[in-house]
């Protein structure tokens, strides 16, 4: 007769050597395979290779197979890095592999791993056991370890770069030369100081990969390949991207990526912080004027280029005008300042004013005279010297020449198409009778703006101009014709 | 149990070992094997590998920097390192009665909060502090640089070559 708890008994059995087995595996590969114990274990080897004299003897005596860890809780770092790379203070592990390898000895010098630790400049999981965890590429960890070149980026979350030795911080400097030389001022601000297109860069190392768009990124996913990706080619990694290509080599990619890496408003305790850090970050409370060339460059290069030619700009669908050529001849400083600090609504041109785009009022003036002073604006400014006074239009009249001349490109009722629009308050606000009758007359030249009235007088009279320019004051709102209307009577009061 | 068994087994045989009763105990013993090394695994998790905390050690400089009857005061990290003729030593400066940091003397060491007194080589002169300013355990780092352990008492006395 068959005992019925044979089967179970089997059972009982089986499953509990498996649980058994299982449990032992665990426990040899917990205690005994750990990645940072045969770490320790090879280094012990290096050790015993090189105790050729009583220090190195002790210090083979003292070496102990333990987890090892750096805590500081002032900058929230629990790292365990020196569990494998246990020779970073030991100068005589010059000759050996990675991860055994000496630290940078002038490096450690001023950074002591027991007060900073090592995630404070290398990212990664600091509480991680093993290389694939410490680097965290594929896990969901914000700041996966940096790669080498990349390093010298996060010496910024404490100084100034300025102040660093040129040759350890060569792709940022880099990076930073060509953030102005690429005009990113133009749409990216950064403290305050840029235009309005793009997103500000102020905290752009701290990003992490989930505030980016990976989708046409291949993996390992990281915000420094993202960067470079999209360095070489915006559009093709954010679809729709209004960003222009930069058009940089890899190794520019590279620099840029460094530099915005670099800029990282990482909050660390003010006993970290170098005092060269402390200064700039005064500094920027109270910016000091710039040369308007440089001015120009950073802000205003990247889309009207050097300003003497305008150009059809396929991703804002208009054309960007040319500002230092006739323009800036014709237009009075007032008009130039107004048009710089307001911006032009409806358009892509952002104001910049101190609380927009961060330029100085002194900045601004500045920046009008050196449009003004430009080769091409003074060639040009003979035509402005023939301005003539305008008579008094009539706005119906001006309605129909102004349909059939300039409704083709300015939009019917002046609202804009490819080129500006012209009922717009605050380039109707700036904009005098003088200035507009000249810009129709004689075009503006190096742009898509013909001119309407040739020196023998073909074209349009200059009594149909007036015509026009009244039916364009008529656009203005009628509270700005009030006030503006008070404005004359005033001045003409006082003549 | 079968009816086989007519002859009585003497009482100083023992019993024979069935193959169904090798089982119970083989199963049995495996199991309890099982729940033993579980439990060991699980006895082990309230005792961590490492300590959460800051590791209490210094790197203070190389033994150079310590010439004989020198002593420093690293105030931030609260021990003195000083340089006799048998090596050099570090004392804590912590008052090892309420943790206050105590203040260099002419005599030795003085706390300002209640009062205690100490000889230089840590011994208690006065107050209320229950027993002497630990000597701290020093070592070398492998860059030369001579390293503290401020969690690390040695006995009074203990020198270390360097």
């Amino acid at each position: 007769m068959k005992d019925p708890s044979r089967l179970y008994r089997w059972m009982l059995l089986w499953t509990s050597l498996v649980a058994l087995g299982f449990l032992l595996a665990a426990a040899v590969r917990e205690n005994l395979l750990a990645e940072w114990q045969q770490r320790q274990r090879a280094y012990r080897k290096l050790l015993a290779e090189k105790a050729t004299d009583a220090r190195g003897r002790e210090l083979l005596r003292n070496f102990r197979i333990e987890l090892r860890q750096v805590s500081v809780p002032a900058l929230g770092a629990v790292d365990r890095c020196v569990s494998c790379h246990v020779g970073i203070d030991d100068p005589r592990m010059t000759d050996v592999p990675q991860p055994y390898r000496l630290h940078p000895v002038e490096i450690l010098e001023h950074h002591p791993v027991d007060r900073y630790g090592c995630t404070i400049c290398h990212q990664g999981q600091g509480a991680a056991t093993n290389f694939h965890d410490a680097k965290a590429e594929d896990a969901y960890w914000d700041y996966p370890l940096l790669p080498r070149e990349l390093t010298q980026a996060t010496c910024m979350t404490c100084h100034d770069v300025s102040r660093l030795p040129p040759q350890d911080v060569t792709l940022v400097l880099e990076g930073m030369r060509l953030y102005e030389q690429k005009s990113c001022g133009s749409c990216h601000k950064l403290q305050g100081r840029g235009g309005a297109l793009g997103p500000a860069l102020d905290n752009e190392g701290l990003k992490t990969k989930h505030q980016l768009i990976l989708t046409n990124l291949k993996p390992p996913y990281t915000t420094w390949r993202w960067h470079q990706a999209h360095f070489r080619d915006p559009a093709g990694i954010v679809p729709g991207s209004q960003m222009k290509n930069p058009t940089v080599t890899e190794r520019e990619a590279l620099a840029l990526t460094a530099y915005m890496l670099s800029l990282r408003q990482r909050d660390v305790p003010e006993s970290y912080l170098a005092p060269d850090k402390i200064a700039q970050k005064f500094r920027a409370l109270s910016p000091q004027p710039q040369p308007a060339e440089q001015l120009y460059r950073m802000y205003c290069f990247a889309c009207h280029g050097d300003g003497t030619y305008g150009r059809w700009e396929k991703t804002f669908q208009r054309f960007i005008p040319a500002i230092r050529g006739t323009l800036a001849a014709t237009a009075t400083r007032e008009y130039l300042e107004t048009q710089i600090a307001q911006g032009r609504p409806g358009t892509q041109m952002p104001p910049w004013h101190s609380q927009a785009g961060g330029l100085l009022p002194k900045e601004i003036t500045a920046l009008a005279d050196y449009l003004r002073a430009s080769p091409a604006a003074r060639s040009a400014r003979d035509l402005a010297a023939r301005s003539r006074p305008v008579a008094r239009g009539d706005a119906a009249r001006g309605q129909m020449l102004f349909l059939r001349n300039c409704a083709g490109c300015h939009g019917v009722a002046g609202v804009g198409g490819v080129a500006p629009e012209l009922a717009n308050p605050v380039f109707l606000r700036a904009a005098d009778d003088s200035f507009l009758a000249t810009t129709i007359r004689n075009g503006r030249a190096a742009t898509a703006m013909p001119a309407f009235q040739r020196p023998d007088g073909a074209g349009l009279s200059d009594a149909e101009i007036a015509d026009i320019i009244a039916f364009l004051r008529s656009l203005e709102s009628p509270s700005q014709q009030t006030a503006q209307a008070q404005d004359k009577s005033r001045a003409g009061g006082s003549q | 149990m079968s009816d086989t068994n007519d002859v009585k087994p003497s009482r100083l045989e023992p019993p024979p070992v069935t193959r169904r009763s090798f089982l119970s105990i083989a199963s049995l013993i495996s199991f309890l094997a099982a729940m033993g090394t579980a439990l060991a695994g699980v006895l082990r998790l309230p005792k961590p590998t490492v300590e959460p905390g800051p590791v209490r050690r210094y790197k203070v400089g190389h033994p150079e920097q310590f010439p004989v009857g020198a002593e420093t005061l690293f105030a931030e990290q609260n021990f003195v390192v000083r340089r006799d003729a048998a090596g050099v030593y570090a004392i804590s400066t912590t008052c090892t009665h309420l943790g206050c940091a105590v203040a260099r003397t002419a005599e030795g060491f003085a706390c300002p909060c209640h009062g205690s007194k100490f000889a230089a080589n840590g011994r208690v002169l006065a107050g209320p502090a229950p027993r002497p300013l630990p000597w701290l355990e020093i070592s070398r780092a492998a860059d030369g640089q001579l390293v503290v352990y401020v969690d690390r008492e040695v006995p009074e006395g203990t020198h270390f070559q360097a």
